[in-house]
């Protein structure tokens, strides 16, 4: 699935970057550096934006999860029905208007594709955002990120129209989840069958061989690759896991620390340099590229041109040199079934 | 002039000319300013909008052996310039990608290992149902060549690049970005347009669409990516025309590195060589040389560009799980190399 990214044509990494760089010492890959860095040509754009965003940005919110920034939100209906960003949504949620004034919001709907989650604060008089029937977003368009602030929170340029994502961009996972660094057999029959390791495996470093059967991961019990895979979806990189394995008809426990996709692959590696990137940001439906530089915890909210047009919600900081937005004419049908109740709220 | 008559000219001038209203600004490629106001931004983004357009065809994705990268049409002939460290070396078989995602055949010409320069030609004709001027007689979209001496601090550039490799349904993403400044001791020229792997040997133009600049690499901040100029190509043109491998590192390891791995594994080592003398052992992995943390065959390569006859050199290898130190010494006479 991901052969080829391992064998890019590669940009070699900053260590190797003579006088120019700043005195790095070693590029760190299970903590990258904490935000990415604004683009400081386009940060005095961002005023002239003011117009556009000032049409805008008293219908977002901040929505926080246990008290913690985890996304923006886009309000859809005056009484308090919010688009976000549904897979980082954990625990109690915190709606703050531009305003300041906090308000309670609860799970309404999830849909799985677009990772759009609807959900509803208790409040009313809202300037809900409507999203076009068409898709105005042209190539190399000025786009800016809209925040509740009243300066935009970054710009760019539309950097590939509306496309449909295809290969190993097409199928939904957490991609910041916890990984063992191992290549498993295809045939699976109770467990997964450890072929090899990946570079840097924190497996390998705990203790499992090639051969070793995985038989349960954090006391649940590994089945297909598949199974393994969705336990491990729901650790971090730096996560403790117990793994017990058959080894020659006997069953041994280690610890394993995980490790991170970008820890063992050198295209995933480059993909973090210059900030974090969205744990679900692969399988949408469509997506609109742009060259804005966002916090992944700045997804949920709208994109807008020039001309104050919404051109979709942000969804995704994809990779170091693209964040991606669903375009406002694939939102709209799902939003209209999620407000008519057709998807059930995100099961943890 | 009767009354009338007046007025109908009065009429159609005011028809004509619909931006009266404002004054119709437009962007000058080689301005180094920000946009002051929003007709100015509007300026930048007809420009940048008009400059794409216009350089699309010319740019493509480049699949040599496991590797992908891009590339940039120089000549109506299929002449590619792209990146040293795309081709690797001269006369190996690529697929050249078109922005529609068509594919033809190519073969790697010239590079040069030091600059990262390097050349593909296209071998096959154009395919069926491209359009762009020229194609009924056989002729490549070109890319003109620009002057990356005359590019200025903060001027405006955009830049063009098959990342994570060529896909379907996706024209290589524009990135929009200034130019910050030329180094001198790796001779790069550094722009802000963030680049990524799968970039490599794709175009940086000016906002007159004339060719500045080749990927090559990047840094750790998204500031940092760096541009093979395109000025350092002229020189060496006929030669990477030709196939001619020029800035061969000037020290040899004589050590094998497993091709199938990113990460710098030696799978052989010959005997008398530096390595050899140094202990480097079948199944070592190089975690650093010369004081420099090395992730893979790539950066090890950069690393020994950097090296002298006669230096030692202390590295760090990865052995069964275990971090061992070895030196290695490079001997002082070089083989000649054509530099």
């Amino acid at each position: 699935m991901t052969a080829r990214l391992t064998r890019l044509a590669l940009l070699t990494a900053t260590l190797l970057v003579t006088a120019a760089a700043p005195s790095v010492a070693q590029v760190s890959t299970t903590t990258p550096t904490s935000t990415p860095v604004p683009d400081r040509g386009k940060k005095r754009i961002l005023s002239l934006f003011g117009e556009a965003v000032a049409a805008v940005n008293d219908s977002v919110v901040r929505v926080l999860s246990d008290n913690k920034e985890v996304a923006l939100g886009t309000v859809v209906t005056p009484d308090g029905n919010v688009l976000t960003k549904g897979s980082d949504l954990k625990g109690e949620l915190l709606c703050v208007l531009r305003d300041g004034t906090k308000h309670k919001a609860f799970h309404v709907g999830y849909h799985k594709e677009s990772d759009l989650a609807l959900i509803k604060m208790d409040a009313e008089g809202l300037k809900p955002i409507r999203f076009l029937g068409d898709d105005p977003a042209a190539l190399g368009n000025w786009v800016a990120a809209v925040g509740i602030n009243s300066d935009a929170l970054a710009v760019g340029v539309v950097s590939v129209k509306a496309r449909k994502l295809t290969g190993d961009q097409a199928f939904v996972e957490n991609a910041n989840r916890g990984v063992l660094g191992i290549v498993m057999r295809p045939e699976t029959t109770d467990g997964v069958v450890i072929d090899r390791f990946g570079d840097s495996s924190t497996g390998r470093k705990a203790g499992l061989r090639k051969g070793d059967v995985v038989v349960e991961v954090a006391g649940k019990p590994v089945t297909t690759g598949e199974s393994l895979k969705s336990i491990l979806e729901n650790y971090a990189a730096g996560d403790v896991v117990s793994v017990r394995v058959n080894r020659d008809d006997k069953e041994l426990s280690f610890k394993v620390t995980l490790g991170s996709l970008s820890d063992t692959e050198q295209g995933a590696m480059q993909n973090v340099l210059g900030g974090p990137l969205s744990g679900r940001r692969t399988g949408f439906p469509s997506v609109l590229q742009h060259d804005t530089v966002l916090k992944p915890t700045d997804c949920g909210g709208p994109l807008i041109d020039l001309d104050g047009k919404v051109l979709g919600i942000n969804i995704a900081r994809a990779g170091r040199v693209e964040t991606w937005a669903i375009p406002g004419n694939v939102v709209r049908p799902i939003l209209n079934d999620l407000l008519a109740g057709k998807y059930e709220p995100r099961r943890k | 002039m009767s009354r009338r008559l007046r007025l109908l000219l009065a009429s159609l001038t005011l028809a004509a000319s619909p931006g009266l209203a404002r004054a119709e600004v437009s962007w000058d490629a080689k301005r180094t300013s920000s946009p002051d106001t929003v007709e100015e931004l509007r300026a930048l983004e007809s420009k940048v909008k008009a400059v794409t357009e216009k350089v699309m065809p010319a740019t493509v994705g480049l699949l040599v052996g496991q590797g992908a990268g891009s590339g940039v049409i120089v000549s109506e002939s299929g002449l590619v310039l792209t990146a040293a460290h795309v081709i690797g070396k001269p006369g190996e078989s690529c697929w050249v990608v078109l922005a529609d995602g068509k594919r033809v055949a190519g073969k790697s010409l010239g590079v040069n290992a030091k600059l990262d320069s390097g050349m593909v030609q296209i071998t096959d004709k154009p395919p069926e149902g491209v359009r762009w001027p020229g194609v009924e007689a056989g002729k490549w979209p070109v890319a003109e060549l620009g002057k990356s001496a005359d590019l200025k601090k903060n001027q405006w550039v955009i830049s063009l690049g098959h990342h994570g490799g060529p896909r379907p349904g996706r024209t290589p993403p524009l990135r929009l970005g200034r130019f910050d400044s030329y180094n001198t001791s790796d001779k790069t020229i550094k722009t802000d347009c963030t680049l990524v792997g799968g970039d490599s040997g794709g175009p940086l133009f000016d906002l007159n669409g004339k060719l500045v600049g080749i990927h090559s690499k990047i840094g750790i901040f998204l500031e940092y990516n760096m541009h093979v100029p395109i000025d350092i190509f002229r020189p060496d043109w006929d030669q990477l025309a030709e196939g001619a491998v020029l800035g061969k590192p000037p020290v040899e390891l004589g050590a094998t590195l497993d091709s199938t791995k990113q990460t710098p594994t030696v799978i052989a080592v010959a005997e008398k060589s530096v390595a050899a003398r140094g202990k480097l052992a079948e199944g070592d992995v190089i975690v650093r040389f010369n004081g420099q943390r090395v992730l893979t065959r790539t950066d090890l390569k950069a690393v020994l560009m950097e090296c002298k006859p006669g230096q030692t050199v202390t590295v760090v290898v990865s052995r069964d799980e275990e971090e061992v130190k070895l030196r290695l010494t490079f001997p002082k006479s070089a083989e000649p190399t054509d530099e």
